[in-house]
């Protein structure tokens, strides 16, 4: 018996160990002067073979390891300032920055940015609703923007606290589909199948008990909306 | 010997369990204090903005020149929306502050619409100037009541973090406690402050907008029947309606139905209960391979609206993504575009099928209008354009004003540099209405 709890009190404690090494998640940064950690020594091994650098391979990022990455930006054409941002991170071989969680930003004209915004808003919001339901979420979005109770741009509203649950949960960084995508564009385009309504909720999970003092507009799928 | 070696392994992994959890502790600790202070740097600056934008509009009132008001009203207009930005982006639950929200978006875009008024130099009327004095005295008194909150904040020991990690438990104690002394109480005098009418994006006679539409009021067997006849060649079946839309400008029937073909994709329309009109439709079926060029396209468009008793509709811009073509469509009436009667089509470039409609710009705003005579000519109307531009084309339209109010203006496509513009002069006293900014985009051209 008392083994027995001994074997599950191992267990229990190495999974808190494994817990705690997945918990840190390492990103590649910008490194400099200052800097310390295993990337910095993996820093110091490439310029030293290379023969940039003669210090020891301390981990940290100090006058000589700065000294040495001058000069290896100066010799390979970069922007000599003894930081290791991307560029020099890909002349030096080193793996560049992680792929970022979400779907690439488009730059540019303003609009394809408020796309993309809109759609993972609406992903995280609707996913599995009727198509016209996905398009009433980002109608509804639109509709706060222009409305003088909310804030006045599309990133106000969608990250204003306590508006929206996935917000919160994180839920809003997923990579949003195809049809988040299109349901995104039409709302954008002036579809609007809610006529106006500024709140949507969920009639089996909403908790707040003021959302029921609102006038409904209609319901699809499983959201009811009001203004 | 042996028996000591579970014991010390144990020991080990509880020791090291602990520097971890200490670790893990402080660390959220830190991330804890981070977003309080950001927090309470915001209530700061919500708090000066606020004070700000009062102070600016009573400068904005005392001054003698036009221009100095002007001056001053612009200060207002950004301190209030600043103020605006800034409680929006406080963790208070949206039913305490929406009035406070609404209050200063009007003070904001109330004062824009003074600035306006007195740059075309009309000098503000009694009424106007006992508004601002009116949202002057509501603006001191929410500054006022923010100092206090903040007050009682700090001494309460709020912290703004817990808010966030504790989740509702305190932000519920938060929210009554400001039920009990400031914002509310703000909140119920606000809702007696005048209804603000005026030229603006946020005017109260936005929200109870009254439809030009009429006709008979049809029943839902009624509304199947349209359905059935206006969309006969794409073959919907089991046609039902599954609810009502109400509390709108247009209250509709909502109808969902399912596709021959296509893999039986579902389809969705509302059909307005006064005079059976499409309100929109969507179909949002996967679209293949492009066949169709944009000026089939605008063709296919064209044929559709006729076929539904659409006449005088004429192409306005078009934008193309996904294999699907928006066409806009405003009504034109004896050569002069009128823009807020406006239908969107979408149309299906792989096989030219009508895929999406949306007409309640053209159900709200259609109507037999009375267009005047223009006041000047378009050569007059020319020379106000910067002479830096290049004039491709000139023709009289009817636009929308940020409060939905219609104006006659010529719409002039001018080239500046390598970019397109249209600049609209209002076509009775020659002002410069709107200019907007032609983006031309891979998928099609985007107007800003």
């Amino acid at each position: 018996m008392k083994r027995k709890i001994s074997i599950l009190l191992i267990l229990i404690v190495s999974i808190l160990f494994i817990g705690a090494l997945v918990y840190e998640n390492i990103y590649a940064q910008n490194l400099a002067w200052g800097s310390s950690g295993a990337e910095v020594t993996e820093l110091q091994n490439r310029l030293s073979r290379w023969g940039y650098y003669d210090g020891p391979i301390s981990g940290t990022y100090g006058p000589q390891t700065y000294e040495a990455v001058r000069l290896f930006q100066q010799r390979n054409g970069l922007t000599v300032d003894g930081v290791v941002g991307p560029q020099t991170r890909a002349a030096l071989g080193m793996p560049t920055t992680a792929a970022a969680p979400t779907a690439p930003v488009s730059r540019g004209v303003s609009r394809s940015d408020d796309v993309q915004m809109l759609a993972r808003a609406i992903h995280a919001e609707s996913k599995g609703e009727p198509y016209e339901g996905q398009v009433a979420v980002g109608a509804v979005i639109l509709n706060r923007v222009r409305s003088a109770n909310f804030p006045n741009t599309i990133a106000g509203v969608v990250y204003q606290p306590c508006a929206f649950e996935p917000v919160k949960r994180g839920a809003i960084n997923e990579t949003p589909g195809d049809s988040a995508h299109r349901a995104a564009r039409d709302a954008l385009n002036g579809w609007d199948p809610t006529g106006g309504a500024l709140y949507f909720w969920n009639p089996a999970t909403a908790t707040s008990r003021w959302i029921w003092t609102r006038t409904v507009t209609l319901r699809i799928g499983r959201h009811v909306f009001g203004n | 010997m042996k028996r000591y070696i579970l014991p010390i392994v144990l020991a080990v992994a509880l020791i090291a369990t602990g520097v971890w959890g200490y670790y893990q502790y402080n660390e959220r600790n830190d991330y804890h204090t981070y977003l309080d202070i950001q927090f309470q740097r915001q209530f700061y600056d919500l708090i000066g903005h606020v004070e700000n934008a009062q102070v600016d509009l009573a400068k904005a009132m005392v001054s003698g020149a036009s221009k100095d008001m002007i001056k001053h009203l612009n200060d207002t207009v950004f301190q209030a929306y600043m103020a605006q930005e800034k409680l929006t982006q406080l963790p208070f639950e949206h039913g305490t502050i929406r009035t406070t929200e609404r209050f200063l978006n009007q003070l904001g875009d109330y004062s824009t619409a003074m600035v306006n008024k007195s740059l075309e130099g009309i000098v503000l009327d009694e009424e106007e100037m006992g508004t601002l004095s009116e949202l002057h005295s509501y603006a001191n008194m929410l500054s006022q009541q923010l100092i206090e909150l903040q007050q009682d904040i700090t001494t309460g020991g709020v912290n703004f973090g817990d808010l966030r990690r504790e989740g509702n438990r305190d932000l519920g104690q938060l929210n009554d406690r400001m039920e009990k002394f400031n914002l509310i109480n703000f909140q119920e005098r606000v809702q007696d402050y005048p209804e603000l009418i005026y030229d603006g994006p946020f005017s109260e006679h936005l929200t109870d907008i009254k439809p030009r539409l009429e006709g008979e009021a049809i029943n839902e067997k009624k509304a199947l029947e349209i359905i059935r006849n206006n969309f006969s060649e794409e073959k919907i079946r089991d046609i039902e309606v599954v609810g009502e839309i109400e509390n709108t400008p247009i209250p509709a029937y909502y109808v969902r139905g399912t596709r021959n073909g296509n893999d039986g994709q579902e389809v969705s329309f509302a059909i307005s209960k006064t005079g059976g009109r499409i309100l929109w439709h969507l179909n949002p079926r996967e679209i293949g391979e492009s066949r169709l060029g944009l000026e089939e396209a605008i063709k296919q468009a064209e044929e559709f609206l006729e076929n539904k008793g659409y006449e005088n509709m004429t192409s306005t811009y078009t934008t193309t993504y996904e294999g699907q073509s928006v066409i806009n469509f405003a009504y034109e009436e004896n050569d002069i575009i009128v823009y807020p009667d406006l239908i969107k089509v979408k149309v299906a470039l792989d096989n030219g099928d009508i895929v999406g409609l949306e007409t309640e710009g053209f159900l709200i705003n259609h109507h037999e209008r009375n267009i005047e005579k223009p006041e000047i000519s378009e050569e007059e109307a020319r020379e106000r354009l910067s002479s830096g531009v290049e004039v491709e084309k000139a023709r009289l339209a009817i636009i929308p004003t940020a409060g939905k109010k219609e104006i006659l203006c010529y719409e002039f496509k001018v080239k500046y540099g390598s970019d397109n513009y249209l600049v609209y002069i209002d076509a009775n006293d020659g002002q410069q209405r709107q200019v907007l900014l032609m983006v031309e985009q891979e998928d099609g051209t985007l107007i800003m």
